[in-house]
């Protein structure tokens, strides 16, 4: 099965990777031969088959819900890239009156 | 004085009660061996010279105090980089979790450490768990002690090349279609996959949440089993571990495995198995029929089908689990990003290596709308049809046998440009994972070129005993124990 560059590149973009060219080139062909390995499956019917998405036949083991003390407190501002006051810092998200200016 | 990096975990607890030694000479010369030998292989990551020593003289006086001493007791180990150790660095053997230091430690860890374990240090691996040879760490490759030039598996090839050369007395390492039990094949240990479930997975770094497993990588089958109960066991951190009680240790050799019925799978002798390969596994089955022990074919007919649902199911969780590196909560951050989603995009394109990328990509793309049906879903169907596959066998034997790999450990390079290849070195292991049943894989002999052959024993769900009886009598039959070759010379 092949599969398209701009579809290369609009699975990188669901996955927020920003790709080289020759990443894309790179993964087009390899990522077709993978599909084409995995069509296999195809050959098998499973119209009755429900999924497994899980292999826990117990099932899964939930806490009471009953307050404790938490373990000491994770320090943040340590492992984040940016932290101010109590605050991730990241880049702006809303567009101030003068870049939606420069776009105009 | 033994060699002490050279003992197992018995004859090292032996020791200790009988006051031969005491830590901090066990820990000094393993960090001996390792500062002469792990330059070379790259087995290590980080070792925590000074932490490991202050905790082994806190335990030498706890050793001159007297009382009873614990089977962890002073055991040195090392620890796969995909595992908290608090206060370290886990990178996961990624750039994306270079600058990270655990704020907290693995259950599984604070369990050893409870238990009177010292941590030698974080063992190298591929990136996030995700490949076969080691050779997709950020930090370098590591090299198989049995052959420089070859690779030692992986994704826990640190952990077993630190186990084979004798870095360590025993390992930690993770299993999500092999990561234990390929690397322990390659560099002629034991490695354990413990059942899904019976090992909390709290502190663990998340590859494919369905599938991931921690598990003991040893020199004995022995030291395997208690590795495996001291970490065994419910944990309410990880609402996927299993509430069954963990059988007492004695009881983990409670069996007489010369009664047990063995499956030998029809579906697994196909083109692609080595023929040293093959003629190892036939050769320690003939003696174990010697003594009476019953072996049957068996037939596991969606075998063929198992690689295929593995890369559907790893890549579609990993794609999720990966999404929360994003370089704004902690790890690596792309510097001057104009938006969020140039943060996103460039933190994660110069974070991640090639084959994280190309799975998150193949992942993302097997749940994108319109896909998901065809693959996601389709793939958990026919995960179903393999877990019955040895749900069936079962009935009839009480474990099942292989190879743990088709091939000898091969060379670096030589597979990874292609990674469909590189993925099929997992052919033997990775059904396994997606039916969450244990498996284990011990050395049993030795190529022409002197290279090590494992063996694979599959067990029902929650009966690891099997794995641990058995192996300790095919070690007896190997006689004597085959371990490390080119690296069992003690340190001048």
């Amino acid at each position: 099965m092949g599969i398209e560059r701009e579809q290369v590149q609009h699975i990188a973009r669901l996955s927020r990777l920003a790709l080289s060219d020759d990443e894309i080139t790179l993964f087009k062909g390899q990522l077709a031969r993978i599909l084409d390995y995995i069509g296999i499956l195809e050959e098998l019917d499973t119209s009755a088959t429900m999924p497994l998405y899980h292999p826990n036949a117990e099932g899964l083991s939930l806490r009471q819900d009953i307050p404790r003390e938490n373990g000491p407190a994770v320090d943040l501002k340590g492992l984040a890239p940016e932290f101010d006051e109590g605050h991730f810092l990241v880049p702006s998200i809303l567009e101030t009156n003068a870049s939606e200016q420069e776009r105009a | 004085m033994p060699n002490l990096p050279f003992l197992t975990l018995a004859e090292l607890r032996s020791g200790y009660s009988r006051k031969e030694f005491q830590p901090s000479e066990v820990i000094e010369a393993h960090l001996k061996r390792i500062e002469a030998l792990n330059p070379e292989l790259n087995a290590y990551l980080e070792v925590f010279g000074d932490g490991a020593r202050d905790r082994a003289r806190a335990l030498d006086k706890k050793l001159a105090q007297g009382g009873p001493l614990g089977p962890l007791f002073g055991v040195p180990l090392a620890v796969k980089d995909v595992l908290c150790v608090e206060g370290t660095k886990t990178t996961c053997g990624s750039k994306m979790l270079e600058p990270f230091i655990a704020p907290y430690d693995a259950s599984c860890i604070r369990r050893l450490r409870d238990q009177g374990a010292v941590f030698l240090g974080k063992t190298n691996m591929d990136e996030f768990a995700m490949g076969s040879s080691t050779e997709n760490s950020a930090f370098g490759p590591t090299r198989n002690p049995f052959g420089l030039e070859r690779v030692p598996g992986g994704s826990s090839g640190g952990s077993a090349a630190a186990v084979a050369a004798h870095l360590c007395q025993a390992a930690l390492g993770s299993d999500t279609g092999g990561s234990i039990r390929q690397p322990a094949a390659f560099c002629g240990i034991v490695g354990l996959k413990p059942t899904y479930g019976r090992v909390s997975r709290y502190g663990l770094v998340a590859f494919a949440s369905s599938l991931d497993q921690i598990g003991p990588m040893t020199k004995t089958s022995e030291d395997a089993a208690i590795l495996f109960w001291a970490i065994a066991g419910h944990d309410p951190k990880d609402m996927t571990s299993s509430t069954r009680p963990v059988p007492p240790l004695e009881a983990l050799f409670g069996q007489d495995p010369r009664r047990f019925r063995l499956g030998l799978p029809k579906e697994y002798f196909v083109e692609g198995m080595d023929q040293e390969v093959r003629d190892a596994l036939l050769a320690t089955l003939a003696k174990l029929e010697g003594l009476g022990i019953q072996v049957e074919e068996v037939s596991l007919p969606h075998t063929p089908y198992a690689t295929a649902v593995y890369y559907i199911i790893a890549t579609s969780e990993a794609s999720s689990n990966l999404a929360r590196y994003d370089g704004v909560k902690y790890g690596f951050s792309a510097k001057h990003a104009d938006s969020m989603l140039e943060l996103y995009e460039r933190t994660r394109a110069a974070g991640f290596g090639l084959e994280v990328k190309r799975r998150i990509m193949l992942g993302t793309y097997a749940l994108s709308a319109g896909y998901y049906e065809a693959y996601f879903k389709k793939a958990a169907q026919v995960r179903r049809l393999i877990l019955e596959d040895f749900t069936r066998a079962f009935e009839k034997v009480d474990a099942i046998v292989s190879p743990t790999t088709p091939t000898p450990p091969f060379l670096l390079g030589e597979k990874i440009e292609d990674p469909l290849t590189m993925y099929l070195s997992d052919i033997y292991t990775n059904a396994l994972n997606l039916a969450g049943l244990p498996g284990m894989s011990l050395p049993i002999a030795r190529t022409g070129d002197g290279l090590p052959v494992g063996m694979q024993i599959i067990a029902p769900a929650f009966m690891e005993e099997r794995l641990f009886c058995l192996g300790r009598l095919i070690e007896e039959l190997t006689n004597p124990p085959i371990q490390g070759v080119p690296f069992d010379q003690p340190i001048a």
